[in-house]
């Protein structure tokens, strides 16, 4: 392992190098931040990628992405407090409450954890 | 074969057993082998037939030579003359140890309590390996019978009567005195200890006196491989004596030393030196020793039937490899002498789901409290016990439809029991009955009034149940290892497939049962529900054991579990980078600095005091408290940084050569280092370990910046704010998941990321 074929976690980083050669190349500074933390976080569901492990490591990438932005998407709408799965048709802008920063503003939990 | 014997009188023999003819087989056409045995009768004293054997791969016999070697000092040479005889031949059993042979032959081991009968007359007596008096071991008596009256899967047995000489040098002992440390030799032999200097009379003349005097069955030394007893040899040249190390007239053995490559690291081999007659143990050359100490040791040599000196120096590695081969070898089956069984071709999609280790799920970041670990106990052992999950028996060819592995689909044999199933089968049995006395022990010496266990029994216990561990560990890896003769890399996958179907069943099931999953190791779960109490816990332990036939402990119910990101990126897990409270307020650390190597000891002394006042919390309220306290605890070390009180040993930071002196390209701490050490005389070696004190890292002159601690001088002083840097880094772990009050000295900097200490003043 890790010898004869690659660990995911080494995949996951060449992939990222290959596509910041010219993806990243064409990204304003700004977005290339967040073009690393996108990879970066497959990182959390290595272990459903190494499961799995496509012949194309791309494709469970793309699935972890995936699978990342729709946890942290229910996460901020469950802090707050919105559906956004009732609202999809929905043109109008969203319901954001009064106030400077719903997230920053809400109470610490007990115990904090990263997630 | 010659052996060393202490009788019940405390006299040592030294004998030898004519009786000894070791056989190798050879298999080829049956012409080529006619002649073979007619060349080989006319080179040596050998009797040669054909025979049939078992091979272990295709599971029947086949037709062989067998080449009986009269004398056992030309079995390896005859063994050597056969492979270059004729290059198509296949050789078995020809590149063994003789002493383990000897013992399988004759059913004894090392340290055993054995009954012999020699040529004298009367001499029937009851005696057991080792040595004495050297007037008395060159008359040598000649062993009629040997019959062993010891069982090496006794858990407790009787070790001979060893006398033991201790050798040091004074200091600190983990500093290798090849790199200029200094220091008079200390010798303790009979609870009395001596300093030998050279001012009183030359050391090696006073070593000659205390072995002369004493005439130790072991000599236990810190670096005597590579520097102690070769120098005393040097030194009692000169003076025109020879040292009596040996007890008899062989020549002191003497290996070199030498860089290797493992798992992308290099590492440093020391050289060895050993005896004929005494045995020799050096505790910065052993594996094993400093691991187990001198109890792991001697029960790896009794269950291996490495000899003593040999099995201190190699890996356990080659003691796994030995079990398997008496294994074999008491089936009648041949033991390959190389690696013969190469890996079957495979689709690179197979190849793809087939070479994967364990599953790792990375930890929930946070403070988690009430967490339950649970543990496979032993499951890659485990795994090859219960599953017959052997080389031989993994896509055997007598078992078409077996069942499958998941995921893999390979098989595996129904008919015969792999030799490593069998082999871990009993190195499991034995741990795990280590483990029952260690617990009765502890029992004992808990409750009030009893009989008092002496903790020394519990801790003996402890050491061999570790060096049986290790024996274990191996035993998985080497059925990967591309030179281990029973290696095949499908048992290797079979077994990592099995564990992660197996580590998957544990997580469903815990799932199911409404727990959180934080973290999972290839073999163990960290699991959360707030309401669950320790019952809960067994209960479901006890369920997934039921469900994956795999045994599984409930480790330690925590009081609370920090686990930690990346030390990169704050938002990315790694397991191992964790610390844990059980109930009882014990510590588990991983992936902290106190764990690692290379950190300084005044980092790891103030992070094990930290964690021992953060063990006091029961909850995230009052660990918030403890931190407070803990704080005080840093500022301390601080301050003794800044004004000088620290000992300068505490300062050290050890790190290993990647490569010789002169390939480093950049200047490093260890290429500075490595150079200073060159340029003052020292030859070293990639893999070896460097020591060294951050004297200014700011220099505009690199050979300022760290200096090696063997040259190091007080005037040197060393580096207060990188030393300090060191100890805030060391603190962050703790502070990671605590809010900082706004306004607090300890808030963080906003722009040097550090905190704010206002009350130090760092000297320049």
């Amino acid at each position: 392992m890790g010898r004869t074929i690659a660990t995911f976690r080494d995949l996951v980083e060449q992939e990222m190098l290959n596509w910041e050669r010219v993806f990243g190349r064409a990204l304003r500074r700004e977005e290339r931040t967040y073009f690393e933390a996108m990879f970066n976080r497959v990182r959390l569901y290595l272990q459903a990628c190494t499961y799995e492990f496509p012949v194309n490591a791309m494709d469970a990438i793309n699935v972890a992405v995936g699978l990342d932005h729709e946890i942290r998407l229910r996460s901020i709408e469950a802090r707050l407090g919105i559906n956004l799965e009732n609202q999809w048709m929905d043109s109008r802008s969203l319901p954001f409450p009064g106030g400077d920063d719903a997230v920053a503003d809400s109470a610490e939990p007990e115990t904090p954890s990263a997630d | 074969m010659t052996l060393w014997l202490i009788q019940p009188n405390q006299k040592r023999l030294r004998l030898i057993d004519p009786s000894f003819h070791p056989r190798f087989y050879v298999q080829g056409a049956e012409p080529r082998l006619r002649q073979l045995s007619r060349v080989l009768a006319a080179r040596g004293r050998v009797h040669c037939a054909i025979t049939e054997k078992m091979n272990i791969w295709e599971g029947h016999p086949i037709p062989v030579l067998e080449v009986t070697v009269h004398h056992p000092a030309q079995f390896p040479a005859l063994a050597r003359f056969v492979r270059r005889y004729d290059t198509r031949f296949t050789l078995y059993n020809s590149d063994l140890m003789l002493a383990p042979l000897y013992c399988w032959e004759k059913n004894v081991f090392p340290l055993a309590r054995v009954d012999i009968e020699t040529a004298r007359p009367a001499a029937s007596d009851s005696c057991k390996t080792s040595s004495l008096r050297k007037t008395s071991y060159q008359d040598t008596s000649v062993i009629c019978a040997i019959e062993c009256h010891d069982d090496e899967w006794l858990l407790d047995y009787e070790l001979p009567p060893l006398r033991t000489l201790q050798l040091r040098l004074e200091g600190l002992s983990q500093v290798d005195p090849q790199h200029g440390r200094r220091g008079a030799l200390q010798a303790e032999i009979d609870g009395e200890q001596q300093i030998l200097e050279d001012s009183d009379e030359p050391v090696a003349m006073g070593v000659e006196r205390l072995l002369r005097a004493h005439d130790p069955d072991l000599i236990v030394t810190e670096w005597g491989d590579s520097t102690l007893l070769p120098a005393l040899m040097r030194q009692a040249q000169r003076l025109g004596f020879e040292l009596s190390l040996n007890r008899d007239r062989a020549p002191v053995g003497h290996s070199r030393s030498r860089s290797y490559m493992s798992y992308g690291r290099i590492l440093y081999k020391g050289s060895s030196t050993t005896l004929s007659g005494r045995l020799h143990v050096d505790l910065r050359n052993s594996f094993i020793a400093h691991q187990c100490e001198l109890d792991g040791l001697w029960e790896l040599v009794r269950i291996t039937k490495l000899t003593v000196q040999y099995a201190a120096r190699t890996s356990t590695g080659t003691g796994i490899s030995y079990m398997q081969m008496e294994m074999a070898y008491r089936d009648g089956t041949l033991i390959p002498a190389q690696k013969a069984e190469p890996e079957s071709p495979k689709h690179p999609d197979e190849l793809l789901l087939a070479d994967r280790g364990g599953l790792v799920f990375p930890p929930r970041l946070g403070f988690f409290e009430n967490v339950a670990e649970l543990d496979f106990a032993s499951e890659y052992p485990n795994i090859m016990a219960r599953f017959n999950v052997s080389p031989e028996t993994v896509n055997c060819p007598c078992c078409p439809d077996a069942p499958r592995v998941p995921e893999l689909g390979y098989r595996v044999c129904q008919r015969r029991r792999g030799i490593t199933s069998r082999v871990v089968e009993r190195l499991i049995a034995k741990r795990q009955q280590y483990k029952q006395r260690v617990k009765a022990a502890e029992a004992i010496q808990n409750s009030p009034g009893q009989f008092q266990v002496p903790a020394e029994h519990s801790a003996s216990y402890s050491l061999r149940r570790s060096a049986l561990k290790w024996l274990l560990v191996c035993c998985f890896g080497y059925t990967g290892y591309k030179n281990a003769r029973f290696g095949k890399i499908e048992a290797h996958e079979a077994i990592n497939a099995l564990a992660r179907e197996k580590l998957l069943v544990a997580k469903e099931v815990a799932e199911v049962q409404g727990y959180r999953v934080l973290h999972a190791l290839v073999d163990s779960l960290y699991v959360v529900r707030l309401d669950a109490t320790r019952k809960d816990y067994e209960r479901l332990a006890q369920e997934i054991e039921r469900l994956t036939n795999l045994p599984l402990a409930l480790e330690a119910v925590y009081r609370y579990v920090v686990f930690l990101p990346s030390r990169q990126n704050a938002e990315i897990p790694v397991p191992n980078r964790f610390f844990a409270v059980t109930e009882n307020g014990e510590l588990k650390i991983r992936g902290l600095e106190c764990r690692r190597h290379d950190t300084p000891p005044i980092v790891s002394h103030m992070q094990r005091q930290v964690l021992e006042i953060l063990a006091e919390a029961h909850n995230f309220r009052s660990y918030c408290l403890k931190l407070e306290e803990a704080r005080r605890v840093l500022d301390r070390y601080l301050d003794r940084l800044a004004n000088g009180s620290t000992n300068v040993e505490e300062l050290i930071i050890r790190k290993r050569l990647t490569r010789s002196p002169e390939a480093y390209r950049k200047d490093t701490a260890t290429a500075i280092v490595a150079r200073q050490l060159t340029r003052s005389g020292v030859k070293l070696r990639p893999g070896e370990t460097i020591e060294y004190i951050v004297t200014d890292a700011g220099s505009k002159f690199p050979d300022d910046r760290f200096r090696a601690f063997t040259l190091w001088e007080g005037w040197h002083g060393y580096d207060v704010r990188q030393y300090q840097q060191a100890l805030r880094d060391a603190f962050k772990p703790f502070e990671h998941f605590v809010p900082t009050p706004p306004g607090s000295p300890y808030a963080l900097d906003s722009q040097s990321g550090h905190h704010r200490l206002g009350v130090q003043q760092l000297r320049p």
